[in-house]
């Protein structure tokens, strides 16, 4: 009990501080007012004689006439001079306090207090309160200290006796105004010995006069209610609650436990009253406090359930109605007069679930149900009291209501009783538009959610209803969905309620869709959720649609990792071909209707990337590039359709991964159809799927559409190097180089040029590296001569179609006779190759006149010189004797036939020239 | 043309495509081969356009292939016995190469089936080869395909760049190229073996044997001793012989032609 005293004690030395304070800072103002007022007065300044009569009244000046003549008049114009006004003076200056600045504390004590009158207040005041404190100590000492010549009487009488003195000297003197502060101390000390001699006397052996406990608490309850009597004689809170302090310390030090706690009621509610008449609200918080203090501090007495619970609602209801009296009262209330429900609500519903959890804990949802409704009627009334007032209330009531159905119900009836719960508090809110209470059916709703998924997440158990197998949460879920989406039409807050909805169909869905199909179901809501907020035009459904796909395209990813593990049923492909499907055209409904040109291009992309891999996965390997072609052409195609350039990018993208494909499966393909080989029968397709692509984005100004013409041309020429065989490519190669120009030179296409002249010097190239020694022959005629003589042919021929005077021309004849040349010296050596030598470079003489042709004739000019090195350089000293002879004179035959032509034609030479 | 026409014919292209392939006979399979034929073409034919750069005369090969036969002479023993047979098909078949030089025959007392070449006109084979083959048409395919080897400049290849800047006192440049060329020339060399397939036929067919028994070795090497190759992506590119049934076969088609100078 000694923590209840010192609480006592700290309390009434907290409220008599604050009322110390209150008393010196208005001594502390009166003094300073009568100190300025004996100050000399400031000089004012002497008033004017005004007259106290009102001023004349201005006479209105009469109005101009609007003809402009007049302020042309030669009249000088009247202008009227207002009276001149009564002249106003500064009212004289009220009288201010300024303090100085930097005196000390004591200092301005001193100066404010004046050295008399704070003498006055220690000697009057502080000494009398410290007077009576020391000998209530006493005589407390007195009572417990065992004298061998005097008992227990005697000493309760000299108790009594010193209280009685003390309370008849303060009622005495108390009469005198001198003596007030005296007599008050007096009074206290008095009041306080009396309590304390009571007390002894049932309680402490020392003192011991009463043996009957109830008796001894009466009296001492008896001694506080005379306390509190008195103490209203003074009008003061802090008085009355140090005597209130009191009586609830002798209830808590009763040994009674019948009196104890039983005279709770009674003392709070008289001290309720008072506080109520006389505005105390500390009276009302303490009392609340102290009784729910005491009743914890003695614990269970072991008394039935149902009288523990009738006497705290009894308590509950007397406090509830004391605040909600206050909450009536027009005038404002302190701060911590609001901690009365929330002590209340505590020390209620605290007491009253541990006493059910240990008389019966198989009721204790029925208490919190109970008081649930208890709170709903306490907000409703509170409400009605004050506008806001029912917050409190209606939280408790439904965190006591949740309470009740997470006790008593299991698995998702409790997800469905919680909403229930929700969607009432929702429903009030929205009759009677209170948006407090709509956050808070949110917030419950929150936890109806939160409880569905742990139920989800934990029960794998399944029902059948219907010839329907699901599981046991799913109608809970969907009915919960149900009311999202309702309270999303109904809000008016923003409150996500349409995202919870989507959220939970999306899990339902996800639960009870077989694995093979969950792709297609979660795309096929996505687009529902798409279309909904098309419709609706609400952004929270295209959200929503936002991250029901991702989840969809992870769906979809993981139904491509498992089907890359083991072969897949038609209908695990049709669920991704139509999740394909549906993603293309949600892609396109995202352009179309609102625009989003990122959104949508993503979109296109991943079902592209889809599409792409489930026809890899799905088709023959030879065919897969032809699908990954056709879906290029229709994304471009599409792309132009809708207006979207980034489709149209993503085809062209697809298409060049259709090249890459080639190299896979198509090129090396040995498959057959009618003698046609497989890779014939893929690869021209997709060649000329190219050039469409290329054909058809003409309107694009992209410069990498280019690309196509070199994918197409680079798939035709690798396709001739495995359809022709190693030693053919260079004539397939050679004659694809010839089209290539006609055409370059026809639709004015500057690459197909530059692929002709690529492909020429590569079938040179191969010519030199692999044909020349190839040892096969063809009909009769070694494949060397036969290949390499088309190539030669196809180069002299790219040269007369080649534009004149210009490089490739050039090139072209430089590339023939240089071929020819390497040909003529693998085939023939010693002296028969300077005779070769000599008549190719006779016969480009021969053909570069005729045919204008400059190069042709040069060309033939350094080989004849050439030949002529050799025969020197060469020939002089590894030829025999008759091979070295044949060959001088061939070559110098050849040399004076070439002198003799350019003399006999010296003038049209010149005119070539 | 207009536009959707052209789309007509070109999905219709696509289409068509797809219809034909299935209605054939399908060859499901998806590897790197296409990439590594055409860059065993590609390196093939940039090697040899440029090997002119580091020439080699005749007479420098034959002492590096003298040089190559004599480090190597202590390693094995060689079978006199069979010596004749040999060295008279390859000097029968040497008659028809390009590049003149000695060619000399080496039989090595060893019961693996395997022949190899040397710069200079060194041929080797081991008894076990000469015990495998049935008859000299075959033995004239083997011999005509390492003649082929030497004389197309495939063994000085290996060794081209180490001799030729030797020559300039730069030996472990040389020999540093060569090993990175080697490593890079792995499909090429596949080719190559193709090649002197081909050119060993022709030698044969010249030299009057019958070129249509030498497929039949390919066959019989497949079942005595079955590559590993064909097995797994990747394999097949890195053996340095290609698959003796795909040698068989091309070698088939290549003897089908009749032989002409």
């Amino acid at each position: 009990m000694e923590w209840l005293l010192f609480f006592v004690l700290a309390f009434a030395l907290w409220m008599s501080r604050r009322r110390v304070a209150r008393l010196e800072q208005l001594i502390a103002d009166l003094t300073a007012r009568v100190y300025l007022l004996e100050q000399r007065p400031q000089a004012r300044p002497e008033p004017v004689a005004t007259s106290i009569v009102a001023p004349p009244p201005i006479p209105a000046a009469e109005p101009q006439p609007q003809h402009a003549e007049v302020f042309a008049a030669e009249t000088t114009p009247v202008v009227e001079r207002p009276e001149p006004e009564p002249p106003v003076f500064p009212p004289p200056p009220q009288p201010e306090f300024v303090p100085e600045p930097g005196p000390s504390l004591s200092d301005r004590l001193r100066k404010l207090v004046g050295d008399d009158e704070w003498e006055s207040l220690v000697g009057g005041s502080l000494l009398n309160k410290l007077g009576a404190f020391v000998l209530v100590i006493g005589l407390v000492l007195f009572l417990g200290y065992s004298f061998t010549m005097m008992g227990p009487p005697a000493r309760v009488a000299i108790s009594l006796a010193v209280s009685g003195g003390l309370l008849a000297s303060g009622f005495f003197v108390e009469r005198m105004q001198r003596y007030r502060v005296f007599a008050w101390g007096l009074l206290g000390a008095g009041w306080a010995c009396l309590y304390a001699t009571t007390y002894a006397m049932f309680a402490v052996d020392a003192a011991r006069v009463i043996q009957n406990d109830t008796l001894g608490a009466l009296l001492l309850v008896a001694v506080a209610a005379a306390m509190i009597a008195h103490s209203l004689r003074y009008q003061s809170q802090t008085v009355t609650a140090i005597a209130a302090a009191s009586a609830y310390g002798a209830l808590a030090l009763s040994p009674s436990k019948q009196l104890g706690v039983g005279a709770l009621i009674p003392l709070s509610a008289a001290l309720l009253f008072l506080a109520d008449r006389l505005r105390w609200h500390a009276i009302g918080v303490l009392s609340v406090a102290a009784t729910y203090g005491i009743i914890i501090a003695r614990g269970d007495q072991g008394s039935p359930v149902a009288t523990t619970q009738a006497f705290l609602f009894a308590l509950w209801l007397i406090f509830e109605a004391f605040d909600m009296v206050q909450l009536r009262a027009a005038d404002p209330r302190p701060a911590y007069a609001s901690a009365i429900f929330p002590l209340n609500a505590l020390g209620f519903l605290l007491l009253s679930a541990a006493k059910w959890e240990k008389a019966d804990p198989a009721h204790l949802p029925h208490f919190f149900a109970a008081a649930a409704l208890l709170y709903l009627g306490d907000s409703v009334l509170r409400g009605r009291l004050r506008a806001n007032a029912y917050q409190y209330s209606i939280v408790l009531a439904s965190g006591l209501a949740a309470l009740a159905v997470v006790r008593h119900a299991g698995g998702a009836w409790a997800s469905v009783m919680l909403a229930v719960e929700a969607e009432l508090l929702f429903l009030a809110a929205w009759r009677w538009r209170l948006r407090f209470l709509e956050w808070l059916a949110a917030v419950a709703f929150g936890g109806a959610l939160i409880r569905m998924v742990w139920t989800a997440a934990e029960s794998g158990a399944l029902v059948t209803w219907g010839g329907l197998t699901f599981h046991n949460w799913t109608p809970a879920a969907l009915l919960l969905a149900l009311v999202a989406y309702a309270n999303r039409e109904l809000r008016t807050v923003p409150i996500p309620y349409g995202y919870a909805g989507s959220a939970l169909v999306q899990l339902v869905l996800g639960a009870e869709t077989p694995h093979r199909w969950l792709g297609l179901v979660w795309t096929s809501w996505t687009a529902i959720l798409l279309e909904l907020s098309f419709w609706r035009t609400a952004s929270d459904f295209r959200r929503q649609a936002y991250g029901a796909w991702v989840l969809a395209v992870v769906a979809v990813l993981f139904n491509i990792f498992d089907h890359m593990q083991r072969p897949a049923a038609l209908s695990e492909w049709v669920s991704l071909a139509g999740a394909s499907a549906l993603g293309y055209w949600m892609a396109l409904r995202l352009w179309t209707r609102e625009s989003r040109l990122w959104f949508s291009s993503q979109a296109a992309i991943a079902t592209t990337t889809f599409a792409m891999i489930v026809l890899w996965l799905q088709l023959p390997d030879v065919t897969v590039a032809v699908a990954w072609a056709a879906l290029a052409v229709l994304l471009v195609e599409a792309g132009f359709r809708f207006n979207h350039s980034l489709l149209r990018m993503i085809g062209h993208t697809s298409g060049a991964m259709a090249f890459g494909r080639l190299f896979f499966a198509n090129f090396t393909n040995e498959g057959t159809t009618g003698g046609l080989s497989h890779r014939l029968i893929t690869v021209l397709p997709v060649s000329g799927s190219f050039l469409y692509l290329y054909r058809r984005s003409r309107e694009d100004a992209w410069p990498g559409l280019r690309m196509h013409l070199w994918l197409a041309t680079a798939s035709i020429a690798i396709l001739l190097r495995f359809e022709m065989g190693h030693v053919f490519t260079v004539v397939g190669w050679s004659l694809l180089g010839l089209i290539l120009l006609v055409l370059g030179q026809k639709y004015e296409t500057e690459d197909w040029r530059w692929q002709s002249l690529l492909l020429a010097l590569m079938a040179a190239i191969r010519c030199v590296a692999t044909n020349f020694d190839d040892p096969q022959s063809f009909a009769g005629l070694p494949g060397r001569l036969l290949t390499a003589g088309i190539v030669i042919a196809a180069l002299y021929a790219q040269e007369f179609l080649a534009p004149r005077d210009q490089r490739p021309r050039t090139f072209y004849s430089l590339l023939g006779s240089l071929l020819l040349a390497s040909l003529l010296y693998r085939e023939v050596s010693g002296s028969g190759l300077t005779v070769a030598w000599g008549l190719q470079g006779l016969m480009l003489l021969a053909a570069g006149f005729p045919a204008r042709e400059r190069i042709l004739r040069l060309t033939g000019l350094v080989l004849l010189l050439s030949c002529i090195l050799k025969l020197f350089i060469y020939d002089l000293r590894n030829l025999e004797t008759l091979p070295r002879i044949l060959s001088f004179m061939a070559l110098g035959v050849i040399l004076l036939a070439v002198s003799w032509v350019y003399t006999r034609f010296r003038e049209r030479v010149r005119k070539l020239l | 043309m207009s536009d959707r026409i052209l789309l007509l014919i070109t999905m219709g292209a696509l289409a068509l495509s797809a219809i034909l392939v299935r209605a054939g006979k399908v060859d499901n399979k998806q590897d790197l081969e296409a990439v590594a034929r055409l860059w065993g073409d590609a390196f093939f034919d940039a090697a040899r356009t440029t090997g002119s750069v580091a020439h080699v005369s005749i007479q420098d090969e034959i002492m590096l292939g003298n040089r190559l036969a004599a480090s190597t002479s202590g390693a094995w023993m060689e079978d006199p016995q069979s010596l004749p047979r040999v060295a008279g098909i390859t000097a029968n078949l040497s008659q028809y190469v390009r590049r003149r030089m000695p060619y000399q025959a080496h039989v090595i007392a060893w019961p693996e089936i395997n022949a190899f070449s040397l710069p200079g006109g060194h041929v080797y084979v081991t008894s076990g080869l000469l015990g495998f083959v049935r008859n000299d048409d075959e033995l004239a395919g083997i011999l005509g395909h390492e003649i082929a080897h030497i004389d197309v400049e495939h063994c000085l290849d290996r060794h081209r760049y180490e001799t030729a800047l030797s020559r300039h006192s730069i030996p472990n440049a040389g020999v540093l190229f060569d090993m990175v060329r080697q490593a890079a020339s792995v499909t090429y060399s596949q080719q190559q073996e193709f090649d002197a397939d081909a050119r060993g036929a022709y030698f044969a067919g010249l030299g009057g044997f019958d070129t249509r028994q030498m497929p039949g070795v390919f066959r019989r090497l497949e079942q005595v001793a079955p590559n590993r190759t064909g097995q797994g992506f990747f394999r097949p590119y890195f053996e340095s012989h290609p698959n003796s049934a795909d040698r068989a076969h091309r070698l088939a088609e290549v003897v089908a032609q009749p032989i002409t100078r």
